[in-house]
């Protein structure tokens, strides 16, 4: 069998640049999934595939990941800024993320990432931190949608 | 930082520690991991001398009735026991169950109440729909009632006798069941209602009450069916009539019998053309096709299909169908590869589908084992993907407007390539599918992948390339499980059983066996476990007995384990022989002190002290102050000459070389062993990999060494240049280190090129 949609996994890759206070984020999913998500909140009507790259759509797919996927630090919520989004033809979707003026606390760093969980039921995420050499992945699932940045 | 060796001290030194536990499993053989060998399957990974498997044999009679969208059937099973057991019930599949309001698969679902937030997934949720078998009677072929329980997704009947080894029992069930739509309760089958024309397609399967296998690994393989893991089925030959609306065109598993009452003489010629054409020939065209859609006739039409030696039945039935068949030649045979579409999967399924089916069996063919079967079926649905023996369903629809995107294109031809490919990968080589989803679904990715490059110099095929497995391996293995899982128990489908067995496999052709070897042990495995049940440990024997290549450290680590590839390229040292050659020992001494960096000291007292005292008073400076040490002399060339007659000629040859050593280390991070790929990159531009069998890791897992031997100097070092070993972390992989641009910088670098198409523009400006 194959379901268009059977990955329930999204992935990604953050790296924080302490000198220019900077965090560039690349979130990948597949496109299916993400498509189905975006179709049932009338996001998209057919093929993320199609969908324009205007300043307006941005901006709607920028909401719709920052409910899912942000920082918590020093306990508040720190969006992501959409920069584009690219649909590659082995049936992924890249979401180009950053944030400037960043300073990640040392103690007080967390990373939310549930994107997709609420729409299947096995979903599980990775993300793999890059700090200058130091690197980091972590796991979320269900019940751990939150997870400390070690720095 | 370059060193100097002597050559009478050893230049190797292995850090060979004692032996470590843990070093000694990645190793050890898989005594404990795998079942016994015994007289049902052989310690070489075949069937044994005394291999039995059941028969099963069905006769059916079923009817769609358009109007109400219900299926109703009548079949008589003859099962043959062939095993050595005596047999006091007989177990069957009830999947349709599965669509029971109170079936396990819903009860046993997590669920949260905020999964439910809106209107509409509560209504999903409260959704009754009642698609579960209603069996109506179960009798002896005497029409006497037999006694059964029906326990779930299972039925077990109770024949008056037990079965003994060597005898058959026919007997007689009659059902009927709701045809659940696909787009409302999902399903593998069920059907499509197009709003448009007010027409069902069909696409049935799953439809009637089947024989579970009963075997020597697990007695009768009655797991209930909860919706992932599939099927484990026994082979048997099948007749089945198939009364639908005369204006339906059926497409199904098996040989038409009966085309001169169900097919127009102009279809049958245009048979008899496709046979012979190597391009595929419209049996319906799609002008016909929407000439039926009106007609809605209702009278009924009987379709009558035959099927030898298979493990399962489906069909199709719609008036949309179009449908267009060619001739493919696999060994001496010619085999029928056909498509049955509505004009919703148009432009794309006239023009591909059938030619994707026959490209598929071919090359499954040359991999595998020749494809059987007399046809090879691909019928058009709407997103899913499902297979069964001579027919599979898929997706893959164009918009409306008849534009499909390049995704959708290579979606589709991605699945049927898979779907079709599945006849090989469970159909024929019948592994267990509920118990191992990886068996079918991973061998069958992997040469859906082969099949794939061999369709479109470098198609971009969504699973088998080590680097698409990396972020799924990467990391904190607690929430992967290994490969070797129940398929009920899996996470994440589409990455375990899927894409990381078709990756291992790929890298084992690619990096560890080699593609002669592993295709030849592939093409073994296949040869001996057609039209048999086989299980991973007669998988993972083939393949090391037909190539006489230990893989246990492979698949205790791909297979058994989560650990993930993460080896770094940790320190690099560079030596040169000493050839005890004053002459060049002592102008590499004099390079060496001139390329050492100066004192701070130094620099500033040249400038602060104008003279020191033994530069203005030429008494202070005596033998050894005055010696010029780099100076060659009389001395040094004697003992030289001494030296080199205690050397044999090659011994003094190789002195002469002046090759470059490089001592190398190797830190595993991730856990797998794996072999090491090095690749040096010289000052003139020249290259020279070398590979490392995983073997080097057997003494100790964590780091090694190895000296590498140049005729010219290093520049750099890479570890896995071609990105074949699914390594996690690039970023230690490199000598002088690399930084590896992110996902981001890669993009916003491509971002500020001009894109292909705004490149064409300005062409034409
Ligand atoms: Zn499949």
């Amino acid at each position: 069998m194959s379901f268009a949609h059977s990955y329930y996994f999204a992935f990604a890759e953050i790296e924080y640049k302490p000198t220019e206070k900077r965090i560039e984020a690349t979130l990948t999913a597949s496109i299916h999934e993400m498509e189905d998500v975006f179709k049932s909140k009338k996001l998209v009507k057919k093929h993320l595939e199609g969908m324009s790259h205007s300043k307006e759509n941005l901006k709607k797919i920028e909401a719709e990941l920052g409910a899912d996927f942000y920082l918590v630090l020093n306990g508040e919520k720190v969006l992501l800024k959409l920069l584009d989004f690219e649909c590659t033809l082995e049936g992924k979707i890249n979401f180009y993320l950053y944030r400037d003026e960043i300073v990640l606390p040392k103690e007080a760093s967390f990373l939310v990432f549930k994107t997709l969980m609420k729409a299947y039921e096995n979903q599980q995420n990775k993300a793999s931190l890059i700090i200058g050499d130091h690197r980091q992945t972590i796991v979320f699932l269900k019940n751990s949608e939150k997870q400390k940045i070690n720095l | 930082m370059r060193n100097r060796a002597n050559i009478f001290y050893s230049l190797i030194v292995l850090c060979v520690s004692g032996t470590s536990l843990w070093a000694q499993n990645k190793f050890a053989q898989l005594d404990m991991e795998l079942p016994t060998p015994n007289s049902y399957r052989n310690a070489s990974g075949g069937p044994g001398h005394a291999y039995y498997q059941q028969q099963a044999d069905y006769k059916m009679d079923i009817r769609i009735d358009d109007k109400t969208q219900r299926l109703s059937g009548e079949e008589v099973i003859t099962y043959r026991n062939n095993s050595p057991d005596r047999l006091e019930f007989l177990w069957l599949q009830l999947d349709q169950n599965l669509f029971k309001p109170d079936s396990d698969s819903k009860l046993i679902r997590v669920e949260r109440m905020e999964d439910f937030r809106s209107i509409k997934s509560l209504t999903r949720r409260n959704f009754e729909y009642d698609g579960g078998f209603k069996v109506e009677s179960v009798e002896e072929t005497s029409g006497r009632a037999m006694k059964y329980f029906i326990n779930k997704t299972m039925m077990r009947i109770d024949p008056v006798k037990p079965l003994e080894p060597g005898q058959s029992i026919s007997f007689k069930i009659k059902w009927w069941y709701h045809i659940n739509d696909r787009s409302k309760v999902g399903g593998r089958s069920g059907l499509e209602y197009f709003e448009e024309d007010k027409n069902y397609l069909y696409t049935i399967a799953q439809f009637f009450p089947r024989m579970c296998v009963y075997n020597d690994v697990e007695g009768w393989q009655n797991k209930q069916f909860l919706g992932a893991g599939e099927f484990a089925l026994p082979f048997g030959d099948y007749e089945v009539k198939i009364t639908v609306p005369e204006d339906h065109i059926v497409g199904a598993t098996g040989e038409l019998q009966n085309a001169s009452q169900v097919l127009s003489s102009q279809q049958r010629d245009r048979m008899k053309q496709a046979m012979n054409s190597d391009q595929p020939v419209m049996i319906v065209t799609q002008a016909e096709a929407e000439e039926n859609e009106k007609e809605q006739s209702t009278g009924n039409k009987t379709w009558v299909f035959k099927a030898k030696n298979v493990r399962d039945f489906a069909f199709a039935s719609s008036r949309k169908f179009i449908w267009d068949a060619q001739g493919v030649d696999i060994g001496s045979k010619r085999v029928l590869a056909m498509s049955y579409f509505p004009k919703e999967g148009n432009p794309l399924w006239e023009r591909y589908s059938t030619k994707l089916v026959a490209h598929t069996i071919k090359t499954y063919s040359k991999y595998t084992i020749d494809y059987p079967y007399p046809v090879a079926i691909s019928v058009h649905t709407n997103r899913i993907g499902m297979e069964y023996p001579m027919i599979c369903f898929n997706g893959g629809r164009p918009e409306k407007d008849g534009t499909y995107s390049e995704g959708t294109k290579y979606g589709m031809w991605g699945v049927i390539i898979h779907e079709v490919g599945h006849n090989f990968f469970p159909m024929i080589i019948n592994s267990d599918e509920r118990q191992w989803t990886w068996m079918d679904e991973g061998l069958n990715t992997f040469v859906q992948y082969l099949t794939e490059q061999e369709w479109e110099r470098d198609y971009p095929s969504r699973r088998g390339p080590a680097r698409y497995i990396v972020d799924y391996m990467k990391g904190d293995p607690n929430n992967i499980a290994p490969i070797m899982t129940n398929s009920e128990s899996l996470f994440q489908f589409g990455n375990n059983a899927y894409g990381k067995p078709a990756t291992a496999l790929n890298i084992l052709r690619e990096t560890v066996m080699g593609r002669e070897l592993f295709d030849y042990a592939f093409k073994t495995y296949c040869e001996r476990w057609k039209f048999k049940h086989p299980t991973p440990a007669d998988f993972f024997r083939t393949m090391e007995e037909a190539s006489a290549v230990d893989l246990d450290w492979f698949w205790r680590g791909w297979f058994f384990t989560t650990d993930h590839v993460d080896i770094a390229l940790s320190s690099v040292k560079h030596y040169q022989l000493n050839t005890h050659n004053p002459e060049v020992e002592k102008a590499f001494q004099k390079k060496q002190d001139d390329e050492q960096v100066p004192f701070i000291k130094t620099e500033r007292n040249k400038k602060d002290i104008p003279q020191t005292v033994n530069e203005r008073d030429a008494n202070i400076d005596d033998f050894y102050a005055k010696r010029d040490v780099y100076e060659v002399d009389a001395l040094d060339k004697k003992e030289y000459e001494e030296f080199k007659k205690k050397l044999s000629a090659e011994e003094l040859e190789l002195l002469n070389k002046n090759q470059h050593y490089y001592e190398v280390s190797f830190e595993n991070i991730g856990g797998l062993v794996m072999p090491l790929i090095v690749k040096a990159n010289f000052a003139d531009g020249s290259q020279e990999t070398i590979r490392i069998p995983a073997e080097i890791w057997r003494k100790r897992h964590d780091q090694v060494s190895k000296v590498f031997v140049f005729d010219q100097e290093v520049v750099s070092l890479e570890l896995d240049p071609l990105l074949e070993t699914a390594d996690t972390d690039l970023s230690n992989n490199y000598w002088p280190t690399r930084s590896i641009p992110s996902r981001f910088e890669l993009f916003n670098e491509r971002r500020n090129y001009e894109n292909p198409m705004q490149r064409q523009k300005r062409l034409q400006e």
